[in-house]
């Protein structure tokens, strides 16, 4: 803002100095932003031009308008990719929200150990999810640990891989297994509940659920909210281990399902990349992105229903 | 008027964004280069060194490659050729194309990718360096030569060819009262269901032969072994149901499917097999008798076996007309071949790298009995054939499919990949009784019209 009163050169002052700032400012954002340019935005733009062409590696992008959308919409492999990351949502995320809460609940009470056994909670989540797949697959496989088990009391192991019905729970087992960073947030968010609230609940004769019920759920859940939507966004582009898992089943030759007992939309999408057709897995990539904006846009609508504002705030 | 920082960054970014994506949208494809007249002589020639790129990357593989290169080299003195192992060597090249930043020479399995590789302008036809140096094609097998064709022209220099031949367990053969490999469709199906056993619950413990063992690898193949075609020569058609070929394949797969219900338990049995590279491979085990594989399985049984099965063979598939004869017809499935970038710096170089190392028939010999597989040039299989058979002469079923005159290769189309996904779900779900016989033909006929489509969209105006 200029003053009225101010004599020109004071004015013309004050631009060249506001004008030095708004250069520094750039100048000191530049390393982000060149990078922010260069290596998200481009990209982000690219790919949405793609979308609407044919592209090819080594070949100019060629305009096709929506037909790689139709394509996409037109093909089977679409909803069973969308059925399968859905159940891995309905059934995978509860049970890993839910085990990881009570594995933060116990650990989160001072007892001779405890490091310990935060430490081999939180160690799965620290191997490569490649690594995990892996090794699921050998303790699942036919003939493998797991199935050696159940021979053991004479039951029959489940087919995890070559059955479709039994390849997502495998899936789940692995997410759940690694759920060493979900702990942990909800471990930071438990420490940080105030004792006085619990202390109060004691002197209204709240026994231990109620307490859990009333105090802690409350309390916690904004940390639930951020562990449900991140996990939520996780499992949308799940990929590594049902690569694995898949991998390991076609080398091992044991499934009848390539069809989708394990694939996931991100793997179509691969595909999609292999063969070189940029432009449908561009498509593929946007649909991916809107669905996981719109069930995020859901989410936080939601949020003010179940989301203990004071917590938040307090948080 | 002042202006606030976020709005000038904004317009930075709508600028350098629209700047970028025009970079981007306005690509155009390079120029082919021409290719020489004439043939540059070798003292005439300055000090090239070529960055070749190769599929082989294990450190056995790569020692047992460098005499082919050495040769070259010494035939070749102003030539050095600088070798680079690549993982994944399509999206490698395919990466490099995009980026511009190419080999000189690669040399891998492109077999299903020959379509793409034209579509993408990303390697030269070789066709007028071989007129214009008189290479003549029948230094390869037949069916190396049509592996490496697409489209009325050549696009690589063959280097192995992969057949596939059935393997049989003749033990598992006597049991039964079977005293030679099955030579035709019908003997193949009586084998098939007299070797299955089963305890006493209904549980298997031996099938005797199924095209694949549950994931449909076979499906494709079985579609050229009753006559079948994919995509048209020039790529441009979807020819599912150009014959009956892909159904009568189907209906014959599914039998050996049925014989061996309920599914559970077959499911199961499947998921019973052990690790494929060890001593619980199942053909080693006598778990699958029957079994169809690449050359390269001939060395299982010695390298993990430890001496079984102790009495086995290996015989050529039946072809369309239901008789195995490797004279009549075989299937070269995939291959590897050398190809020329069309953004390699010197593809006059790049071609005598090639050619030499292409042609190299001791040197090749010598390196496919170390890597296991047939190698394409006539000479080379000749020499493989005189050091090898004498030592494993179930290699010889796999010469002679190389060499056969009649050797089918699957054929070629941008959308490939799509293509036998789709196809090969067809027959998984007809195998599981998903689709009835009397709807195949329309499930067929729907299914090349999609792919049709899609075909259209991908090649456009080409």
């Amino acid at each position: 803002m200029t003053d009225a009163g101010d004599p020109p050169e004071r004015t013309a002052a004050r631009r060249v100095a506001a004008r030095k700032r708004r250069l520094t400012v750039l100048l000191l954002l530049s390393p982000w932003l060149i990078g922010f340019f260069v290596f998200t935005l481009y990209p982000i733009v690219n790919s949405m031009y793609w979308s609407f062409t044919v592209k090819r590696y080594g070949v100019p992008a060629r305009w096709v308008g929506l037909k790689n959308y139709e394509q996409l919409l037109g093909n089977d492999d679409l909803g069973k990719a969308l059925k399968n990351t859905v159940y891995l949502a309905v059934f995978g995320l509860p049970i890993r929200i839910g085990i990881s809460l009570l594995a933060a609940s116990m650990l989160a009470r001072p007892r001779r150990g405890n490091g310990a056994y935060r430490l081999l909670f939180y160690v799965p989540s620290v191997v490569p999810a490649v690594a995990s797949g892996a090794l699921f697959f050998f303790l699942l496989k036919g003939g493998g640990p797991v199935a050696s088990l159940f021979h053991l009391f004479g039951a029959e192991s489940p087919v995890w891989f070559a059955d479709p019905a039994w390849a997502k729970p495998a899936l789940i087992m692995v997410g759940t297994w690694a759920l060493g960073d979900a702990m942990l947030i909800f471990l930071a968010g438990l420490v940080d509940i105030p004792r006085s609230l619990y202390e109060a609940a004691d002197l209204d004769g709240a026994g231990r659920w109620s307490k859990f019920r009333h105090v802690t759920l409350p309390m916690i859940s904004p940390v639930t909210f951020f562990v449900l939507l991140t996990g939520l966004i996780g499992v949308l582009q799940s990929f590594d281990q049902a690569y694995v898992f898949s991998q390991g089943v076609r080398k091992g030759r044991l499934t009848g399902e390539p069809d989708g007992s394990l694939l996931t939309y991100a793997m179509l999408q691969l595909r999609q990349f292999q063969d070189g057709r940029i432009g449908l897995a561009s498509a593929m990539a946007w649909v991916l992105f809107l669905l996981t904006f719109a069930i995020t846009m859901v989410l936080l609508a939601s949020r003010r229903r179940w989301v203990h504002a004071a917590s938040e705030g307090s948080g | 008027m002042t202006s606030h920082p976020v709005r000038s960054i904004a317009a930075i970014a709508v600028v350098a964004t629209l700047v970028a994506t025009s970079c981007g949208g306005s690509e155009k494809a390079d120029p082919v280069p021409q290719v020489s007249k004439t043939t540059v002589a070798a003292e005439n020639r300055p000090p090239t060194t070529l960055t070749f790129w190769s599929s082989f990357g294990d450190t056995d593989t790569v020692a047992a490659f460098k005499p082919i290169i050495d040769r070259c080299q010494a035939d070749n003195p102003w030539l050095t050729i600088d070798y680079v192992a690549k993982d994944d060597l399509q999206a490698a090249v395919s990466a490099a194309t995009e980026s511009g930043d190419v080999p000189d020479l690669i040399q891998g399995d492109f077999s299903s990718g020959l379509a793409a590789l034209q579509a993408g302008k990303i390697v030269l036809p070789l066709d007028e360096f071989a007129d214009r140096d008189g290479l003549d094609w029948s230094d390869f097998t037949p069916g190396a030569e049509k592996l490496v064709e697409f489209d009325g022209k050549h696009w690589g220099l063959p280097l192995s060819v992969d057949t596939a031949a059935l393997f049989y367990n003749q033990d598992a053969l006597d049991e039964v009262g079977i005293n030679s490999p099955p030579t035709t469709f019908e003997e193949l199906t009586t084998a098939a269901n007299k070797l299955i056993k089963r305890k006493p619950d209904g549980t298997i413990e031996r099938i005797g032969w199924v095209p694949d063992v549950g994931d449909g690898s076979f499906v494709m193949a079985s579609g050229l072994l009753f006559g079948g075609s994919t995509f048209s020569d020039d790529g441009k058609k979807v020819t599912l149901t150009k014959n009956d070929a892909w159904k009568r394949s189907f209906i014959w797969q599914k039998a050996f499917y049925d014989a061996l219900q309920p599914q559970d338990r077959l499911t199961r049995f499947f998921d019973s097999l052990g690790s494929y590279d060890s001593s619980e491979n199942f053909f080693i085990t006598g778990q699958v008798p029957l079994y169809l594989e690449a050359s390269y399985f001939v060395t299982w049984p010695k390298r993990f076996g430890a001496g079984k099965p102790e009495r086995w063979g290996v015989t050529p598939m039946p072809g369309p007309d239901g008789v195995a004869d490797a004279a009549k017809f075989s299937i070269i499935a995939s291959g590897n071949f050398f190809m020329i970038p069309t953004k390699a710096t010197d593809p006059e170089a790049s071609w005598v790298a090639a050619k030499c190392m292409a042609t190299a028939s001791r040197e090749i010999a010598d390196f496919q009995i170390v890597n296991g597989n047939i190698p394409a040039n006539v000479d080379a299989l000749d020499a493989f054939e005189q050091a090898e058979v004498a030592v494993t002469p179930a290699f010889k079923t796999f010469i002679d499919l190389a060499r056969s005159p009649n050797a089918v290769v699957p054929s070629n189309g941008v959308i490939v990949n799509a293509l036998t996904d789709e196809v090969t779900q067809l027959a998984l779900d007809f195998r599981k009784g998903k689709i009835e016989e009397s709807k195949l033909d329309q499930a067929l006929a729907d299914l090349e019209s999609r792919l049709q489509d899609d075909l259209d969209t991908e090649l456009g105006g080409q």
